[in-house]
C-alpha cells in the first residue's frame, strides 16, 4: 500500500468524518446546522472523536434540482458566504472545502479503508441520500441520554463582533430577528415560508416604546428587509456597516435572544443554548422534526426556547416576544 | 390537485430512496475508489499532485498578515502559471476571520481546496496525505509566513476574480455613474476620524469628476459625513470578496497598503501607497504603476491625498487622451 493511502487511513482512524457534498445537499444554512448537529452526535456516539468536516463543490456539477440557480457562475460566492457557519461546530479538528474530485475521493477512500464513522454513512454518501432536514437522530440521541452537544459562535468573529455592540448598540439589549423574506431575493425559493413584512414592521415600531432598551439587530441577507426597517430607531442591520453571517451568528452564539421566522438563523439557535421563539413554523416540517403541528418547543429545548406556529400578526409577535423577553431577563438576571 | 402533486412527489422519493439510490451505490463506491486511488498514485510517484500550487500558512492577529498572504499567493501564482489547483492548508486562529484570507485565495480564479485546521499538528498529519515530499515542521511554517515578499511586475495580471463577484463590482460602480473614474481609498486606522473626513471632502470637491470609493473597513465612519461622490460598499452590503473585485475594477487608489491596495497594484491600475504605517510590513513593491511613499509627509493626511490625487489625474488616461 502506498504510503499516502497509509496516511489517509490513519487520519480516517483518528477522526470521525462529516461528509457534506453539494452535488446532492443542498446549499442551506438552516440545513448546515442540522447537518453539523448530526456529525457531532456521530462523533459522541463513537468515543468523542474529534471531527473532520468535509465539504465537496466541484464546479462542473450543478447543486440538485431545487436550486438550479446555484450553478459554476455563482457557487464560489454561495459557499464564501455560508463559510462561517461551518466554524461553529465544536471538537473540529479540519474543516476541508475541496472543488478537486480526485483529492475528495482519497479522503474518502482513506475512510473507507478504515471503516471511519461518517455522517451520513459512506453507504448513503455513495447511494447519493441525505436528509437534511431531519431531526430523527437528534430526537433519538436527546431521548437516550437527555443532553444535545450544542454548536458555538465561530471562531474568528469575537472582536469584531465586541466592536460591533459597543458601536451600536451600546447600553441596549441585543435581540437578534431574522425576518424571512425571499420575496425580496435572487433566488425566490419557498415563498410561503416568508413573513409578514408589516405584521414585523408594526410589532418593531411598538416594541420601541414597551421595550425601549432593546436593539434589535435584524440579520440575513443584505437583500431580505425593505427600506423602512432601516429607519427605525431600535432596529440596527450590522450589513449595513460591514458585518456579516459570521458576526451575525457570533451575537446569537454568545446570547443574544433570537426571534425570528423559522429559517436558517432559527436552526442555529435551535442548536444552541440561547433564548429564542421561532415564529410560523412550516407546518410541513412536521415530518423532518418528528413532531405534531402546534407543539410548543423540540424535545431538546431549553426553558427558554420556543415555536410558534401560526401567521405572525403585530399582536401575537408583541405577545411572544413578551414572554421570550422576561424569560431571557431571567436569565440575565440568572447570570 | 395539490394532493395529488404530493402524493407523486412522495412516491418519487420512495423510487430515488429504494431503488434508484441502490443503482447510484456502486457506481459511485466505484468512482470514488478509483479516483482516489489514483490520486494517492500520483502523490506517490511525483511527490505532489500535478498541476496543484500548495501553500501553507498559519493565521495570525499581526498587522499586516493577510496582505503577506495577498502577496505569497501572487508571487506562488506568478512562478506557477499554469497550476490549475490551489490546496490552501491554514492554521486558524481565534481571533482572525478565516473568510478574509478564503476571499484572497478565491481572487486568483484556481481550484480551490481550502483546509483549515486549529493546530499545526493536525496540518502536519494531513500534509501528509498531500504530498511524499518532506513536509515543513509547524516551526517552519510559523517561520515560513513571516518571509518578506516583494511584488514585481510579474504578478501583474496573476488575478482572475470569480465572476459574479465581479460582475457585481462592477455593476456597482456602473449604477454610481456608467461613465465615471474612481479612485479606491483605504485610509489609515491610526488617523482621527475627523482629519480622515477633512482629507477626503477636501479631494472630493477638489476632484469632483473622481469618484472615491472606500474599500477598508469604515464601520466607525458616519456616511452621513462623507462627501456625495465618496462611496462605502460596505454599506451596501458587499463582502471583502466583491470589495477586493473593486480594488481589481477602479481606476485608481490611495491609501495604505492593505489588501485593496495591493489588488489594484497587480491589476497593472495606478497606485500611491502609504507603506510602512504598521499595515503589511513584510511586502514590498517593485511595481511601475504603484508609488510607494514609507512617511506620511508633514504628517498631514489631507495634504498627502492631494499630492497624490494630483498626479494620478496626470497619469490618469482622460488626461492623457486630452492633455
Amino acid at each position: 500500500m502506498n504510503l499516502i493511502i497509509a496516511a489517509e487511513i490513519s487520519l480516517s482512524r483518528k477522526n470521525a468524518l462529516g461528509i457534506l457534498d453539494f452535488r446532492y445537499a443542498p446549499y442551506a444554512l438552516g440545513d448546515t446546522f442540522t447537518w453539523l448537529t448530526n456529525v457531532q452526535i456521530k462523533a459522541h456516539l463513537h468515543g468523542h472523536k474529534p471531527i473532520d468536516l468535509v465539504l465537496i463543490f466541484p464546479p462542473e456539477k450543478r447543486a440538485r434540482g431545487h436550486q438550479p440557480y446555484i450553478t459554476s457562475y455563482n457557487q464560489v460566492q454561495v459557499m464564501e458566504g455560508l463559510l462561517p457557519a461551518f466554524l461553529t461546530c465544536p471538537s473540529v479538528n479540519s474543516l476541508r472545502i475541496f472543488q478537486s474530485k480526485n483529492k475528495v475521493s482519497q479522503r474518502i477512500l482513506g475512510a473507507i479503508l478504515s471503516h471511519a464513522v461518517s455522517w451520513p454513512t459512506l453507504k448513503s454518501h455513495f447511494q447519493r441520500l441525505l436528509d437534511p432536514a431531519s431531526h430523527s437522530c437528534i430526537n433519538a440521541f436527546y431521548a437516550k441520554h437527555k443532553w444535545l452537544p450544542r454548536l458555538q459562535a465561530p471562531s474568528g468573529f469575537k472582536s469584531e463582533t465586541q466592536y460591533f455592540r459597543s458601536r451600536y448598540v451600546r447600553q441596549r439589549v441585543p435581540i437578534v430577528i431574522n425576518i424571512r423574506q425571499r420575496a425580496l431575493t435572487h433566488d425566490p425559493a419557498g415563498l410561503h415560508r416568508d413573513s409578514s413584512a408589516d405584521a414585523w414592521y408594526d410589532f418593531l415600531a411598538q416594541a420601541h416604546r414597551r421595550w425601549s432598551n432593546a436593539a434589535f439587530i435584524l440579520v440575513g441577507g443584505f437583500s431580505e428587509w425593505e427600506r423602512r426597517f432601516a429607519h427605525l430607531p431600535n432596529v440596527i442591520i450590522p450589513r449595513m456597516f460591514g458585518f456579516g453571517l459570521g458576526h451575525e451568528l457570533t451575537l446569537l452564539f454568545e446570547g443574544a435572544p433570537f426571534f425570528g421566522t423559522s429559517s436558517g438563523f432559527s436552526a442555529a439557535a435551535t442548536f444552541s443554548n440561547t433564548p429564542y421563539t421561532i415564529t410560523k413554523v412550516e407546518h410541513q416540517t412536521t415530518a423532518n422534526i418528528g413532531l405534531p403541528v402546534g407543539t410548543e418547543r423540540y424535545p431538546f429545548a431549553l426553558h427558554h426556547q420556543w415555536l410558534n406556529w401560526e401567521d405572525e400578526t403585530g399582536p401575537l409577535l408583541s405577545d411572544l416576544f413578551e414572554r421570550l423577553w422576561l424569560a431571557a431577563d431571567v436569565n440575565r438576571c440568572g447570570d | 390537485m395539490t394532493k395529488a402533486t404530493v402524493v407523486r412527489i412522495s412516491n418519487l422519493k420512495l423510487i430515488d430512496q429504494y431503488i434508484l439510490s441502490y443503482a447510484r451505490l456502486p457506481f459511485h463506491f466505484l468512482e470514488t475508489s478509483v479516483r482516489g486511488y489514483w490520486n494517492a498514485l500520483l502523490v506517490h510517484q511525483r511527490g505532489a499532485s500535478p498541476n496543484t500550487l500548495t501553500i501553507a500558512k498559519v493565521v495570525s492577529r499581526e498587522p499586516g498578515d493577510p496582505e503577506r498572504f495577498f502577496a505569497q499567493l501572487a508571487v506562488a501564482i506568478a512562478k506557477n502559471p499554469n497550476c490549475k489547483e490551489i490546496d490552501l492548508l491554514l492554521v486558524g486562529h481565534d481571533d482572525c476571520p478565516v473568510t478574509v484570507y478564503s476571499a484572497i485565495a478565491r481572487m486568483f480564479g484556481r481550484l480551490l481546496n481550502f483546509q483549515l485546521f486549529w493546530s499545526a499538528q493536525v496540518l502536519g498529519d494531513v500534509a501528509k496525505t498531500l504530498t511524499a515530499s518532506s513536509v515543513l515542521p509547524s516551526e517552519d511554517i510559523y517561520h515560513s509566513s513571516r518571509d518578506a515578499v516583494v511584488l514585481t511586475s510579474a504578478t501583474v495580471g496573476t488575478l482572475l476574480p470569480p465572476p459574479l463577484s465581479r460582475n457585481i463590482a462592477r455593476e456597482y460602480l456602473k449604477t454610481i455613474n456608467p461613465s465615471g473614474y474612481f479612485c479606491a481609498i483605504s485610509l489609515r486606522y491610526d488617523v482621527p476620524t475627523s482629519e480622515s473626513i477633512s482629507a477626503l471632502t477636501q479631494a472630493a470637491e477638489r476632484y469632483s469628476d473622481w469618484h472615491f470609493v472606500m474599500l477598508n473597513d469604515a464601520s466607525y465612519f458616519d456616511s452621513r459625513e462623507l462627501p456625495l461622490n465618496v462611496h462605502l460598499p460596505s454599506r451596501a452590503g458587499l463582502d471583502v470578496l466583491t470589495r477586493l473585485c473593486i480594488a481589481a475594477e477602479v481606476d485608481a487608489f490611495i491609501g495604505v497598503d492593505d489588501i485593496y491596495g495591493l489588488t489594484t497594484s497587480i491589476s497593472g491600475k495606478p497606485a500611491h501607497l502609504l507603506t510602512g504605517v504598521g499595515s503589511s510590513p513584510g511586502v514590498s513593491l517593485a511595481l511601475s504603476n504603484v508609488h510607494c511613499s514609507a512617511e506620511l509627509p508633514d504628517n498631514d493626511l489631507p495634504h498627502y491625498v492631494d499630492r497624490a490625487l494630483s498626479k494620478l489625474r496626470q497619469k490618469s488616461p482622460v488626461d492623457r487622451i486630452f492633455a
